[in-house]
């Protein structure tokens, strides 16, 4: 074994009750390297990388870090050890202040005889915060009230104060702006500098391979190749992720941009506090609409709005013929159906199957009159569903939970398709979801289009709205600030200046 | 097996040892003594309040002292506080093929006693009386065996006998606690009782409308009432608390409770009141006697072994040998009132004799004049002598 | 064998409430050595029946993640307004009626309060109780107790007609859980509220009918108590809340609610207690410790029924 060698991990097995989530992997991080690690949802990078973390307990295989043999008990073993983790969902604790979770399961450094030192667990928290060059958190803010993006750099500084030998960064710059991308950038550098090691997960293929010295492409549980960087093509790993090689194009391919004259769902003057101001807009029958902005600039607001989730102050959401839509309840009645942004939380209930989720948002089309719900209906439902959108599953009384994003997501989908939602509000459809499942996504929102539908995709990427919108509003600060047709010499750099 | 099964299995194995240790530890009762008149007798006692001091001296008699002496074995049931919670426990003790069933529980009387005439178990009553609609219906039941129990007049006599007491040792100003009157018949006699007594020592008593407690006047005492019990509101203690305040309150003569509702309240406010109750000789009121100054000055008591008799007479009927008790062929309803003890000295004496278990004031020696088995003279007009022979010195008297 | 149990565990943890409940039947038979009454049987059935009904009503309210405190309460007013009735009018079918009645009313009267205040129910209930102990007070007007003649009760103490009121009722309950949109609703409001918002259910709508049916089984509990029981006082049906939550967690049902909800946990839970309890008092052991050995296998049936659900926390 090399010395150059930081940490190596050999025929990892694990599995999940029937479903086998990692199938003798092994993988090698070399010092001063950023590794990669790539593969469609439920490939076993997660499984993988929780493994390494202390989070989860491999099936079977071995574990070496500084050529000793490593088996961590848990995180913060595992931290002690020299490996910490920035975990996908949310890693911070709420209800307690920044400094604590910076410190958390250190408390006992910090108290005597039952009293905590407030002043030295801030001082050490303020200067883990200014480790990774964060500033504008204090320490004894609430974690509350600070926004996701600033909690995931808590986390960050939290594991970067124990000067681990080598992070594991999970799909993080998921919920990270620029900036933040920055700090993580900046870390994974300095991290490299020293000698360190840096696992990198994430969907973004362009990233990781800017970031990455090298890659490691999973597959279904199965290790599939790696590849150093100057063997780094696009192509060729889209190819290596989803076993076969990607055919047609990735958005839409037409720039015909047309749709039906009539105006399905339309907002006229809908304020909600600060979010939205006064906006209006209406959405044509076949259309696929596209509102973009930065994260706070409304739309999202504006996307529960126009299905009755959030009550607007002023303001009338109706659809044609006039009907007005007040609640969700009312959108559904009227053939409306709404994604959320926020899957895990919002969209699914994650205990439940496969099956109750999707079945839930059918059972007024289920139901034999006058309220007979039989449960092979039910079943017939949802295996139509499950068979069209292709979900990846052992069976549907699989809880949700255990799926991957993409698969989860279409699950989603399967809730509002199954009813037949003539008008479907999407916010953020592809938001940590793979290669693959995005691209039959945008091939399925297409034929939505194509059947008639007329769908709403509000999106923080840009190169999605620009592919696939027939036309595109962008927002700033609660307001509509500019339109665009669907058009091949449409640019992200055209539309930017709008947003900001 | 993973660390997880590992832990999981520990925590089953514990969970199942604790178990098997709690019953076998406590199950051992039942073979105690066993062998000297084979199979034991079992017989099941209802009671009101598992926790109740009167209902543990009870449970301390028979328990260390009786099913020691004799071939028999009780079970108890859960506390009982609802006709339903009587009749499962009835039914339990019934499909556990009991033989008899003494209870200090009066939920719904009749009710079980048809219970118990169907499933052909002797049923008595052990610290009461039926009234005497009751008795009517009950009376030719081969299996109600009968009552033991301060009868209504007892009740009264109680009453009359603790007013009476303090009128003559000169107090003029007193605070009546009557507690559930008109509607709790033992309280009402009792209550009734003192009214006699202040009645002849020349008070005017105007009664009150709907049955409620009335007012007093005249004869040179002033006398103040109280009803009701505690609720959640606490106004319970605050209208207590004023009405012990009264200037010149010389005595508080109560139909039940006594210390448990004025005690704290006499202490905090006026620690100089004599408190006059009726109750048991158990701890609560031994703390209360030997408080400085005392809390409590004269109780009317159930002692423990006062059970004794029933006790008899139910071993009586599950021998066969009920004719032995049965008054004309009728069950009988039979008066035992309660000890009486004034001041400190005369409350530790009967304390002592009424919680020993070794030497208690029904010995197998007293019981076995009036049990058919081991005295085959006895008949009921004896075991009636021996009923209402229930005074602290009828008692002393047996034992000379 | 481990991946056999990984494979089972959760078939294993949803069974095992029944695995239970079987087990507790065979130890009672054991223990009892075969010697087995109509008797036995009947006392078996009479001890269930009135928790079985309430916790049968109670799984709606439950189901939906709400938890009703005035459970007790409402059982015990019922039944006294139900003797009230007997009493004037000395019909059964009145007093049937009347209990029914009122548990509904009572229950209506929670979940509709709390939709208009916009309270969660839990609170509403919480004040409920109050009312309901004052009501108590109220129409037992000082007296100790309330009662109609055990004569007049005994044409509807059958196990006809007591087991007709329990299997009907469960049937009932059954087919609305089972087979409506309701249960379905009901377990994935309590799942995760949010997404059955945005899925358009009602909390409102669905707690009020939760309650409805509650309050369909806490009249015919109320009947029940009474024809059992002719004799009420200020603590009827007081112990009914507790052992409606016993019986739940016996039977296997999430307290919280949730995907795993279950019809049958009632009718499963309320037998297990009885025949645990029977197997105990055969046994010989006392209260006191019968009490102790009821705790630890609470503990262990919650521990058990946890197993297949833990692990899974991760996503892969």
């Amino acid at each position: 074994m090399s010395t150059n060698v930081l940490f190596e991990a050999v025929d990892i097995c694990k599995r999940f009750d029937a479903t086998v989530a990692l199938d003798r992997v092994s993988l090698t991080v070399r010092r001063g390297e950023i590794r990669g690690l790539i593969g469609e949802n439920g490939s076993g990078k997660s499984t993988l990388s929780s493994i390494i973390a202390g989070i989860q307990k491999a099936g079977s295989g071995s574990m070496t870090l500084n050529g000793q043999s490593y088996e961590p008990v848990n995180m913060i073993d595992a931290l002690d050890k020299g490996v910490g983790m920035v975990v996908q969902e949310r890693g911070t604790v709420s209800g307690i202040t920044v400094a604590e979770n910076i410190t958390l399961g250190e408390n006992s450094k910090y108290s005597r005889w039952g009293t905590i030192n407030k002043k030295a667990l801030y001082n050490q928290a303020e200067q883990a915060l200014q480790g990774i060059g964060v500033t504008h958190i204090k320490a004894s803010d609430p974690t509350d009230s600070i926004d996701m993006q600033d909690r995931k750099l808590i986390e960050i500084a939290k594991i970067m104060s124990r000067h681990p030998e080598m992070i594991i960064v999970d799909e993080t710059t998921t919920v990270l702006s620029q900036y933040g991308r920055e700090v993580i950038y900046g870390l994974m550098k300095e991290m490299k500098a020293h000698n360190k090691s840096v696992i990198f997960i994430s969907h973004d293929l362009d990233e990781l391979m800017q970031v990455c010295d090298s890659l490691t492409v999973l597959r279904d549980g199965v290790f599939i190749r790696n590849l150093e960087k100057p063997e780094f093509n696009e192509d060729t790993i889209k190819q290596l992720m989803v076993g076969r090689e990607m055919t047609g194009s990735y958005y839409r391919d037409d720039y015909d941009g047309s749709y039906g004259e009539e105006v399905v769902l339309s907002l006229a003057d809908g304020s909600k506090g600060d979010r939205l101001k006064q906006v209006s807009l209406s959405l044509h029958k076949g259309e696929i609409l596209g509102i973009g902005g930065l994260s706070h600039c409304g739309m999202h607001t504006l996307g529960k709005a126009l299905f009755g989730f959030e009550k607007l102050d002023s303001g009338i959401v109706e659809v044609a013929g006039g009907r007005r839509i007040r609640s969700e309840r009312e959108a559904m009645e009227l053939g409306v159906g709404y994604v959320s942004k926020d899957r895990d939380v919002e969209a699914l209930s994650l205990q439940s199957s496969i099956k109750d989720n999707i079945v839930i948002a059918g059972l007024d089309h289920i139901k034999r009159p006058p309220f007979l719900i039989l449960s092979k209906d039910e079943k017939k439902y949802a295996a139509r569903l499950i068979e069209q959108l292709s979900v990846k599953c052992a069976s549907m009384e699989q809880s949700v939970q255990s799926l991957s994003g993409g698969n989860k997501q279409k699950v989603v989908f399967a809730k509002w398709i199954g009813r037949g939602s003539d008008i479907l509000i999407l916010d953020c459809p592809t938001r940590g979801v793979d290669i693959g499942v995005k691209q039959a996504m945008y091939q399925l929102i297409y034929q939505l289009k194509s059947e008639g539908k007329s769908i709403i995709i509000i999106s923080e990427e840009l190169s999605e709205l620009i592919g696939m919108s027939d036309r595109l509003l962008i927002m700033k600060d609660g307001r509509i600030t500019g339109e665009f047709a669907r058009s091949p010499q449409l640019s992200e750099s055209d539309v930017i200046s709008y947003m900001i | 097996m993973t660390k997880h099964m590992l832990k999981r299995s520990m925590f089953l194995l514990l969970s199942l040892l604790l178990v098997a240790g709690v019953l076998a530890g406590c199950g051992g009762n039942s073979e105690a003594g066993e062998g000297s008149g084979g199979k034991k007798i079992k017989l099941g006692v209802l009671i009101y309040d598992a926790t109740d001091s009167e209902v543990v001296a009870f449970k301390n008699y028979y328990e260390k002292y009786i099913a020691k002496n004799y071939n028999v074995e009780f079970t108890y049931s859960d506390t009982i506080n609802t006709a339903e919670q009587e009749k499962a426990a009835i039914e339990n003790f019934i499909s556990q093929r009991i033989k008899g069933i003494i209870s200090f529980s009066n939920q719904d009387r009749l009710a079980s006693i048809a219970m118990c005439e169907e499933a052909q178990v002797y049923y008595a009553v052990g610290a009461g009386t039926l009234s005497d609609e009751q008795y009517e219906q009950v009376k030719d039941n081969k299996y109600y065996v009968g009552s033991i129990g301060p009868s209504l007049d007892n009740e009264e006599q109680v009453g009359y006998d603790m007013a009476k007491y303090y009128i003559g040792q000169g107090a003029k100003n007193f605070l009546l606690y009557t507690g559930g009157y008109p509607f709790v018949s033992m309280h009402k006699k009792r209550t009734d009782g003192m009214i006699k007594a202040f009645q002849e020592a020349g008070v005017t008593y105007a009664e009150g409308s709907n049955g409620n407690i009335g007012t007093f006047s005249g004869g040179g005492f002033t006398i103040d009432t109280m009803t009701g019990f505690p609720d959640d509101s606490g106004a319970f203690y605050g209208t207590a608390g004023q009405k012990l305040g009264a200037s010149n309150l010389e005595v508080v003569i109560t139909a039940a409770l006594g210390v448990e509702l004025f005690g704290t309240s006499i202490s905090q406010t006026n620690p100089n009141l004599k408190l006059a109750t009726v109750s048991s000789f158990t701890d609560a009121y031994k703390s209360a006697f030997n408080a400085e100054p005392p809390q409590a000055d004269y109780l009317a008591g159930k002692f423990a072994s006062s059970i004794g008799p029933i006790f008899a007479a139910v071993y009586n009927a599950v021998n066969g040998d009920i004719d032995s008790v049965r008054d004309n062929g009728q069950a009988f309803r039979l008066a035992q009132g309660y000890w009486t003890a004034i001041g400190k000295e005369q409350f530790n004496e009967r304390f002592e004799l009424s919680n020993n278990v070794e030497t208690p004031a029904y010995s197998k020696k007293d019981l076995d004049t009036v049990i058919k088995a081991t005295n085959g003279d006895t008949d009921f007009e004896s075991f009636k002598q021996f009923v209402e022979a229930y005074t602290y010195e009828d008692i002393q008297k047996l034992h000379q | 064998m481990n991946l056999l149990w990984t494979k089972h565990k959760s078939t294993v943890a949803a069974s095992a409430p029944v695995i239970g409940l079987i087990l507790l039947a065979v130890l009672y038979i054991v223990v009892m050595q075969g010697d087995i009454t109509p008797y036995n049987l009947n006392i078996i059935v009479n001890q269930l029946m009135i928790t079985a009904v309430i916790s049968t009503g109670a799984i709606f309210i439950f189901s939906i993640g709400a938890f009703d405190i005035s459970l007790g309460a409402a059982t015990a007013v019922s039944a006294m307004a139900g003797v009230l009735a007997f009493n004037a009018s000395e019909s059964l079918l009145v007093m049937f009626l009347v209990c029914l009645l009122v548990g509904v009313l009572i229950s209506l009267f929670n979940s509709i309060l709390a939709a208009l205040l916009n309270l969660p129910v839990f609170v509403t209930t919480i004040a409920m109780l109050s009312v309901l102990n004052s009501v108590i007070e109220m129409l037992l007007g000082g007296q100790s107790k309330l009662s109609i003649s055990s004569e007049a009760a005994a044409s509807a103490d059958t196990l006809l007609v007591k087991l007709s009121i329990l299997i009907l009722f469960f049937v009932i309950c059954l087919f609305i859980f089972r087979y409506t949109p309701i249960g379905r609703q009901n377990k994935f409001l309590s799942a995760n509220p949010v997404s059955a918002k945005q899925t358009g259910l009602s909390r409102s709508k669905l707690t009020i009918i939760a309650f409805a049916i509650a309050g369909i089984g806490i009249g015919l509990a109320a009947f029940l108590t009474i024809v059992r029981a002719p004799v009420l006082s200020k603590t009827t049906a007081s112990s009914v809340g507790m052992d409606v939550l016993i019986a739940l967690v016996f039977g296997g049902m999430p307290l919280s609610g949730g995907a795993r909800s279950k019809i049958s946990a009632a009718l499963v839970g309320a037998t297990s207690v009885v025949l645990l309890n029977q197997v105990l008092l055969a046994l010989g052991f006392s209260s006191g410790v019968n009490q102790i050995a009821k705790g630890v296998l609470f503990l262990v049936v919650v521990f058990v029924a946890s197993i297949g659900f833990r692990d899974k926390l991760l996503p892969r």
